[in-house]
């Protein structure tokens, strides 16, 4: 079997309602996974735990091969980047200094990106780079979107976790997101998603059917 | 220099008359202040009675057992406003906040009583009460705003939060924004207000002295310790009550413990 960046077993997780009841899944290494599920479904809930946002319940959730614990939770979220849903929530000041905020982080430093890097990516995902200049609160969902895209990039993470990344993305916009992943060596990407474009990107799709996930 | 004039009970009383007009007003513009403002005066003018009286006999005593116990009675009551007035879970934040308060109220009164009165007067009541009372009732309001802020970022932001601390944050640098505005908007008021000493404001302690017939230079010499203290104390307040209260609003995942909010 190969090896699992993400494993789940028997997960029990009640959040106002039932969510998940004894799920087992394993999300393969460096593939690309799209999750499909109605609203409300608890999808991005599953994203919390594996995050350790949310509190495991029952069962247990392995992530790079360790049970999340307080002792290695900062170790296994420094591996991981994550692009929540709503992107409005993570800008501060302009979209450089949006962009560059992880990086002042002690444990990013070492892989501060250099702006070659920066304008390299901006030109991939057709976004203008006068834009960094630009209030992030400013931007259309879309940009902002592509501007965590880049973050989550520039990251170099083994992990990366990305809540309804092109919702308000058009398809041109979808298509030059999913080849700059496409890119991407070494890294497990899990998308959530209703965008069937994006989903048929990924190597499979898994789809959250009453209380648990089936793999389509 | 030493000669004060008391006020009678009657003309007290009487220039209470004068709230006529402030309550004209709200009333008017149906603000529905008015009872507010009835109620308030009520409650000032038996409170300070109390205080009065208690002050009078702490004084006459001068016990530094009695003394330390009514302090720590003014911290605990502050603490647990501070709390309340901040919304929070008083049950979960009130210890933590006690603990702000009293490391901050402790390294001033340390200041303000071991260097400036080098003379040992520090800890008799008459020092030791109003002075503790000025200390810890001026930094009240601007803890209040401090820890409120915080804890409304915090609230407000949990989104912003997390991101941060999924892409590597550390506790310290999730939080970092969070400390940096509550206590910049916190302390900016206070700020102002000790840039405009003086100038267009008297502050209580000189008034007080300078009706009561003290040499204004005197005055000025108190007026500097209390400003220099209450503003120690409320920072190292403000700091300390945010660290240690902390410990309880965030895990050791680094999660919001949501129960603190009421």
């Amino acid at each position: 079997m190969s090896e699992c960046t993400v494993q789940i077993k028997n997960l029990h997780h009640k959040y106002n309602k039932l969510i998940f009841k004894q799920l087992n899944v394993n999300f393969e290494s460096n593939k690309h996974i799209g999750l499909r599920g109605g609203s409300g479904e608890g999808k991005s809930s599953l994203f919390n735990l594996i995050l350790g946002i949310e509190s495991i319940q029952s069962g247990q959730i392995m992530v790079f091969g360790q049970e999340l614990n307080s002792n290695n939770i900062v170790n296994i979220r420094s591996r991981i980047a994550w692009l929540p849903q709503n992107i409005s929530d993570i800008g501060c000041g302009t979209v450089f200094e949006t962009l560059i905020k992880p990086f002042s982080f002690e444990v990013n430093k070492s892989i501060s990106p250099n702006i070659i890097k920066i304008k390299n990516l901006f030109d991939k995902l057709s976004l203008n780079y006068e834009l960094l200049e630009s209030n992030f609160n400013d931007l259309s969902v879309g940009e902002k979107q592509r501007i965590g895209l880049i973050i989550a990039i520039l990251l170099e993470r083994e992990l990366i976790l990305l809540d309804e990344p092109s919702s308000a993305m058009d398809v041109v916009s979808t298509n030059k997101a999913l080849l700059t992943l496409a890119e991407l060596k070494n890294t497990t990407i899990i998308s959530l998603s209703h965008n069937d474009t994006w989903l048929n990107a990924c190597d499979y799709i898994f789809e959250l059917q009453v209380n648990n996930l089936e793999k389509k | 220099m030493n000669s004060y004039i008391d006020i009678e009970w009657f003309y007290l009383l009487l220039s209470l008359l004068i709230l006529i007009l402030p309550i004209g007003i709200f009333y008017k513009y149906k603000t529905g202040l008015t009872k507010i403002v009835l109620l308030s005066f009520f409650r000032m003018l038996i409170q300070l009675i109390f205080v009065g009286l208690y002050l009078k006999y702490f004084i006459e005593w001068d016990n530094i057992f009695l003394n330390i116990l009514w302090i720590i009675i003014m911290i605990v009551i502050g603490s647990h406003t501070v709390v309340k007035r901040a919304e929070l879970n008083t049950k979960l934040m009130t210890i933590p906040v006690i603990g702000g308060f009293l490391t901050g109220f402790i390294i001033a009164t340390i200041i303000v009583g071991f260097v400036v009165f080098a003379e040992g007067d520090y800890f008799t009541a008459r020092f030791m009460i109003p002075i503790s009372g000025m200390l810890i009732g001026n930094s009240l309001s601007t803890t209040v705003v401090g820890v409120r802020l915080f804890y409304k970022m915090i609230k407000e932001r949990q989104k912003y939060y997390y991101y941060n601390l999924i892409l590597g944050a550390n506790k310290e640098e999730s939080l970092f924004e969070f400390m940096k505005d509550a206590l910049k908007d916190s302390f900016n008021p206070m700020l102002a207000n000790i840039g405009a000493i003086g100038l267009i404001w008297i502050p209580g302690t000189m008034t007080g002295q300078i009706i009561a017939g003290s040499d204004p230079m005197i005055a000025i010499k108190y007026q500097l310790v209390i400003v220099t203290g209450y503003f120690t104390c409320c920072t190292l307040a403000v700091f300390v009550s945010l660290m240690f209260s902390r410990r309880i609003a965030i895990d050791k995942y680094g999660r919001i413990n949501n129960d603190i909010f009421n």
